[in-house]
């Protein structure tokens, strides 16, 4: 025993929970340790001090009263509930899983619900169910696809003349507007042809004017001088 | 009849079972209580409180021949958390601390005074233990519980509420002999 294991003891000792075997070891070992006899005189006091706390009893006495047994409907309804819903965590879970798989079930049923597989996944619809078309033969088919070749040759037949018209009507277009062209250039040039030549033909007249001007000064003036 | 008895008989459906258990426990939890708190009001909310939560979760009790160490956990806990609600000054009721009412006799009243004030300073001396010695104190020296109740309902072991015990009583012994508190001031009757 050390002085742990003894004020453990004493403990058990103070309030009379100690066997006579162990008290007796306890006694001995403390009246060999002053240390612990000194606790022992210590905590003996101090327990007695505690003794004197006053107490006060309860002002007054509680009392539970029964609840009603008369069960109101909603109080029918949550004893119901409390009937049907498990106690348990993992059986609550479960159940509340059937009870969706129930109302999805119901749901469906009430608005036509229709789940369809396909390549592209799961699809959900509510109402009618969608109406299948009858297959086409072999025959059938064959004549459609020439069928539809055929209408895709027309159409590209007419798409072509189309493009083709169009483009003729754009080249004759651009025809018409380069001879336009063509001969506004040429008419003016012709205008500036003709007002330079009218320009040439005043300034030869002038520079005859000038000449026989300055010849019939020269004859005055030489025959003046004769 | 045993409080196990009750207890079966209870949540057999015999409500005045449960007030029978009332009557038997009220005064142990209120005593209880006003040790922790030393206010009467607190002892009264504490106790009312435990009994409401007993009757609300008595049929989660495993054991029917525990009841009293499951009553006991309850207030307990509820003191803890009325301590946690309100800080720890509120433990430190006024109503420990008030002043004796003071008489005109002579010397016998001078007397009853110092004993009045000694046991205000002893219930003092209690609140300022920490919770866990206190609680262990009070369960061991006014409830009269043993040490393996108090440590099944601390859910803690049997040492550790000797040691708390004893370093509770060695707190105690300290405060008293720096307050001058002793047996002779409680002698005057």
């Amino acid at each position: 025993m050390n002085k742990e294991q003894a004020r453990l003891l004493l403990m058990d000792y103070m309030y009379g929970e100690l066997d006579d075997t162990r008290q007796q070891e306890l006694l001995a070992f403390i009246n060999q340790h002053e240390d612990l006899k000194q606790e022992f005189e210590e905590l003996t006091e101090a327990k007695s001090v505690l003794h004197h706390l006053p107490v006060q009893s309860p002002a007054e006495q509680i009392v539970i009263m029964e609840p009603s047994k008369t069960k109101s409907p909603e109080g029918i309804w949550q004893l119901l509930l409390q009937a049907l819903i498990p106690k348990n965590a993992f059986t609550q879970t479960g159940f509340g899983i059937a009870v969706l798989a129930f109302v999805f079930v119901v749901t469906g049923a009430l608005t036509g619900l229709n789940v369809t597989y396909s390549d592209s996944g799961v699809q959900l619809g509510f109402g009618e169910q969608p109406q299948v078309e009858p297959t086409f033969t072999a025959a059938q088919v064959e004549q459609i696809v020439q069928q539809v070749q055929r209408d895709n040759i027309a159409l590209v037949q007419q798409v072509v003349a189309d493009a083709q018209e169009q483009q003729n009507i754009q080249l004759q277009d651009s025809f018409a507007a380069f001879a336009s062209y063509v001969e506004d250039q040429r008419t003016t040039d012709l205008k500036l042809i003709n007002t330079g030549l009218t320009s040439l033909q005043e300034n030869t007249y002038n520079r005859f004017r000038q000449n026989e001007q300055v010849l019939g000064e020269i004859i005055e003036t030489v025959s003046y001088r004769n | 009849m045993e409080d196990a008895r009750l207890v079966q008989d209870f949540l057999g459906g015999n409500h005045q079972a449960f007030n029978t258990l009332v009557n038997r426990w009220q005064s142990k939890i209120h005593h209880f209580a006003y040790r922790y708190f030393a206010s009467s009001d607190d002892a009264a909310e504490i106790t009312q409180k435990t009994f409401i939560k007993a009757y609300q979760k008595l049929d989660t009790l495993d054991d029917v021949h525990k009841f009293s160490s499951w009553i006991y956990r309850i207030a307990n806990n509820l003191c803890l958390d009325e301590l946690k609600r309100v800080g720890r000054k509120r433990a430190i009721s006024y109503e420990a601390l008030k002043v004796a009412p003071q008489t005109k006799t002579a010397s016998a009243a001078d007397e009853k005074l110092l004993r009045n004030e000694g046991l205000v300073l002893l219930h003092k001396a209690l609140l300022q233990l920490p919770n866990e010695q206190r609680v262990v104190v009070i369960m061991k020296e006014y409830e009269g519980l043993t040490f393996p109740e108090i440590a099944e309902i601390l859910n803690e072991p049997i040492n550790t509420v000797k040691s708390r015990m004893y370093y509770g009583l060695r707190a105690l012994k300290k405060t008293f002999d720096s307050w001058n508190i002793n047996k002779e001031v409680f002698n005057y009757e």
